[in-house]
């Protein structure tokens, strides 16, 4: 059995505010092994982000609860950490791509020193001109000048903003790379761009990544296995093929995402979105979380916890499916 | 924002509607600090009206040797100022003036600003322009300067201090009257106000008054409050209510030289300002949460 | 950069120009006659007519002006009404002691009202945040001269720490003035850092320098204080314009000679000559102060140095 380098187990997190409580993430698992690349998609509000932050411990201090579950990291349960470690897992050994670069980088500080500011805090050893090589050598690998180092994140454009954020996340090397929504705010054309440099670090470094996103097609470009969430659970995990392949069983909820796409060959009058909306996560349903919107709907859906049917690296979390049928 | 509720039982007659100020109050009502700074307003008020009937005006001036520096007693509830006057019936009398020039000073800054604000936004281009760099210097001006000059040029009193602070806040005003005007005139109603041919005058009194209300009122209480600060500032230094008449700064500036001995002639002006001044404040705050519960939270 | 230094230096000319135009219209309206003030009641009208056309009473606003501002390089600013002697001396002895207070009290005013903002936004909600902002709640409801009288009466009458006025005593003198301005202006300073920073501590780049690794201090401190910064730099230029009111009400309070006492004083004996060259010089100091204030800005923002950059740099992408 292969090591895995990130493992997350039955993890729970709510947003505790004195009116409400929003269950964003309801009791997920997965885990990834070293070089692997994770896509998990969904909707806006399935709780991706929220699972993102909760690995680098983010998540909002006063709202945000991680109320069950483990991550265990290389062995370690991250949870169980002080947080005043944490800084030394943060940016060094896993980094994070946020998903607007517009706002992700500070406007009165140079690039250069944005990327120094990780450099100085995990390899502190590097000073001088011996630091500025290294941001320049750095800055090459997504694609910028390294003579632009001295210039604000307001001279560059979108597409190049997203390259320093990346440049910045990846400076030390990180193991486990999180992204979420990196070519989201960007053009089609950016996006490709983008993506490749993505594939490209990947490989050179042999990190991890997991991938948010809504857009199946990004995931199909860079992912080895894929997690489709919604309302804050993962309703079906696999690898590219089990998950992408029309000729295997698919949770309700996954094969209406892939018939929402519409058809480069085919001609249709209208497009197939799935019915309904996303359920209030202060008020999710009871039972299965996608029952109000599932054409195949029944009772047994209604109440009661949803088994998962799994048969090696496929799994769906639905009534409909027995181990045997995967 | 506001639902329409149709009565189920006859169709096409609609129930009254909510319409957006009762939205507001409503939300204002549930405040129980705006209710306590309204009560607090209310009691002013009443006592500005019936101020002689509380207390006769004549012994706001009359001085009374006995009194001199008087500490408070029943029969004068605050005690003598500095020259023998009841110092109760003068702070109940400077509540007029005092609240007369905060009001008053407020009240014409608002209407210059409103109509000002409104026509500038309206009509845009050059006359925009204009109109916003002379506001600018005006700005640029501290208040107490612009003050000063007129009392040289106009001598002092309570007309003069009326214009000098209501002409200094008359630029701030009319931006933000500008800024809430431009927000709506971009939006596509107007347009399609013009298109059925609805005058110039009609879109701006139909339209966009109403929806700039809440604004305009916001800013009408937060000035009305700092007003009643700098015209007692100004009394305060000698330019505003002249000798005899009572004013809340007035009367602390008298107070001044008797400070060594007795501090009961400034506090009770000092908590009557301080009083005024705080519920408006307040009920300000209140309002703007009422007119806009997104922006709670925030200074 | 230095075009914008340039720029904005040269811009305070005119600016000064029109601001000295609109105070002079102003204070030509007074009915004040120097020619009966300086000849007494019982001089004819003709003597008075001479004297005021010698002295230029008569002349239209416009040569007014010209002879003021022409002046003014001359280092005259006539000749007081009252005290009949050259404006400038006065003027120059008292400007001195109004910077102190000024800028004292500036510094305070941001020494305590800043780090005390910061602190309140970064503990939201906290019996900190909740104190300070009741204690400036208060402060911005009081007036400066009811906060002074209470602070004279505690601190010089009741316990006899500091004198209560004058400047005879030594630097103790400038205690009590200072801090008064400092404390209730820094409650300005205090209400809105704090606004500024719980907005910029909610912004996507703190989150990132928090993926980094950096520490709690390190994030609030260069990313989302250095931001807050640029709204604070403005906010300092907006409070101003009421300080120098507070600079005024202070004077007088704590009988300190300075140009706010002086205005008043000159305003109760018609002395209009010295209520226009004090006014003009306040208005002055108030154009410099806000001239660094400016300068800061740019210099803060790289957004705005780099719109100045020179043409013989790389041009930007």
């Amino acid at each position: 059995m292969k090591n895995k380098l990130l493992e997350i187990k039955d993890l729970t997190i709510q947003y505790v505010t004195d009116e409400e409580t929003v269950y964003a993430v309801n009791n997920i698992s997965f885990s990834l092994e070293a070089g692997q690349a994770f896509g998990l998609v969904g909707e806006t509000g399935a709780g991706k982000t929220t699972t993102a932050l909760s690995i680098l411990r983010l998540l909002p201090k006063f709202t945000g609860k991680i109320t069950n579950g483990e991550i265990i990291f290389e062995g370690r349960d991250l949870l169980k950490l002080p947080v005043s470690e944490m800084g030394t897992v943060r940016g060094d050994q896993i980094s994070m791509i946020f998903q607007d670069p517009m706002t992700s980088l500070n406007p009165v500080l140079s690039v250069r020193s944005q990327i120094a500011e990780v450099l100085k805090l995990h390899r502190g050893e590097l000073k001088g001109d011996a630091q500025t090589e290294e941001i320049g050598h750095i800055l090459e690998r997504v694609g910028i000048p390294a003579l632009r180092m001295n210039e604000y994140p307001h001279q560059f454009s979108g597409g190049m903003k997203q390259r320093v954020v990346i440049a910045i996340a990846i400076a030390c090397s990180p193991k486990l790379l999180l992204a979420d929504e990196p070519t989201t705010a960007l053009d089609v054309t950016i996006q490709a761009q983008v993506l490749n440099i993505m594939k490209e670090l990947r490989r050179d470094l042999n990190s991890s990544m997991i991938l948010i996103t809504h857009d199946l097609g990004v995931v199909a470009s860079i992912c080895d296995s894929v997690g489709i969430m919604y309302a804050g659970e993962i309703v079906e995990i696999g690898t590219l093929e089990d998950v992408y392949s029309p000729d295997k069983p698919h949770h309700p909820y996954t094969a209406g995402l892939f018939k929402s796409i519409p058809s480069m060959t085919e001609k249709t009058k209208r497009l197939s979105p799935i019915n309904g909306l996303m359920p209030d996560p202060t008020e999710l349903p009871k039972g299965c979380k996608f029952n109000p919107r599932c054409p195949n709907c029944t009772d047994k859906c209604k109440e009661g916890e949803i088994l998962v049917a799994s048969k090696g690296t496929h799994s769906i979390r639905c009534v409909l499916y027995k181990n045997t049928d995967l | 924002m506001t639902k329409s509720t149709t009565s189920k039982t006859v169709p096409g007659k609609r129930k009254k509607q909510s319409g957006p100020l009762q939205e507001v109050w409503k939300r204002l009502k549930k405040n129980k600090l705006a209710l306590v700074c309204m009560a607090i307003i209310a009691i002013l008020l009443l006592i500005v009206i019936f101020a002689d009937v509380i207390v006769p005006y004549e012994n706001a001036i009359t001085q009374v040797v006995a009194l001199k520096m008087a500490p408070p007693s029943a029969e004068h509830i605050f005690g003598g100022d500095g020259l023998g006057r009841d110092l109760f019936a003068r702070v109940i009398h400077g509540s007029r003036v005092s609240l007369f020039l905060g009001f008053g000073a407020t009240t014409i800054t608002t209407i210059i600003a409103t109509l000002l604000g409104s026509v500038v936004a309206y009509v845009g281009g050059k006359a925009d322009a204009i109109v916003m760099r002379i506001l600018d210097i005006i700005i640029s001006i501290p208040t107490i300067l612009l003050a000063l000059a007129i009392a040289a040029g106009f001598g002092i009193g309570i007309p003069q201090v009326l214009i000098s602070v209501s002409l200094a806040q008359v630029a701030s005003f009319t931006r933000v009257v500008r800024a809430a005007v431009l927000n709506i005139v971009d939006l596509e109603y107007i347009e399609a106000s013009r298109a059925i041919g609805l005058s110039d005058f009609s879109i701006v009194m139909q339209h966009i008054i109403p929806n700039v209300i809440g604004i305009i009122l916001v800013q009408f209480t937060m000035q009305v409050a700092e007003n009643v600060l700098m015209c007692a500032t100004l009394s305060f230094l000698g330019l505003g209510a002249r000798i005899p008449t009572p004013e809340w700064g007035k009367i602390m500036a008298e107070g001044l030289p008797f400070l060594r001995y007795s501090v009961h002639i400034v506090i009770f002006p000092i908590i009557f300002i301080t009083t005024t001044a705080l519920s408006i404040n307040l009920l300000g705050d209140a309002l703007r949460d009422a007119f806009d519960p997104r922006l709670k939270g925030r200074a | 950069m230095n075009k914008f230094i340039i720029k904005r230096i040269l811009i305070c000319i005119p600016m000064m120009l029109v601001v000295i135009a609109i105070i002079l219209v102003l204070v030509s309206f007074s009915k004040v006659d120097p020619g009966k003030m300086k000849l007494g009641t019982d001089a004819t009208p003709e003597k008075v007519y001479e004297y005021n056309e010698a002295h230029g009473f008569y002349d239209p606003l416009p040569v007014k002006f010209v002879k003021f501002v022409g002046n003014i390089f001359k280092g005259d600013f006539g000749i007081s009404y009252y005290y009949d002697r050259p404006v400038w001396n006065d003027i120059m002895q008292r400007w001195p002691h109004s910077l102190r207070v000024t800028f004292l009290g500036l510094i305070i005013a941001m020494t305590i009202g800043i780090p005390l903002g910061v602190l309140a936004a970064v503990k939201q909600y906290s019996l900190i945040d909740r104190i300070a902002t009741t204690l400036s709640m208060f402060l911005s409801a009081i007036p400066v001269f009811a906060m002074s009288v209470i602070l004279m009466y505690i601190f010089s009458y009741r316990l006899k720490l500091v004198p209560a006025s004058g400047i005879k005593n030594g630097w103790k003198s400038w205690v009590l003035p200072c801090a008064t301005l400092g404390i209730f202006y820094s409650a300005r300073f205090l209400r809105f850092t704090r606004s500024t920073m719980l907005e910029t501590i909610r912004q996507d780049y703190v989150q990132t320098a928090r993926a980094k690794g950096s520490s709690e201090t390190v994030v609030i401190w260069k990313h989302a204080f250095r931001n807050a910064l640029l709204p604070l730099i403005t906010v300092t230029g907006t409070t101003l314009g009421t300080l120098i009111g507070g600079v005024v009400v202070i004077e007088t309070v704590f009988v300190i000679p300075g140009l706010g006492t002086l205005v008043v004083e000159a305003l109760s004996r018609n002395d209009i000559p010295l209520v226009l060259a004090a006014i003009t010089i306040l208005a002055f100091t108030f154009l410099m102060i806000m001239l660094v204030v400016d300068i800061m800005y740019a210099v803060v923002d790289p957004r705005i140095r780099a719109k100045y950059r020179s043409t013989n740099r790389k041009k930007r992408k």
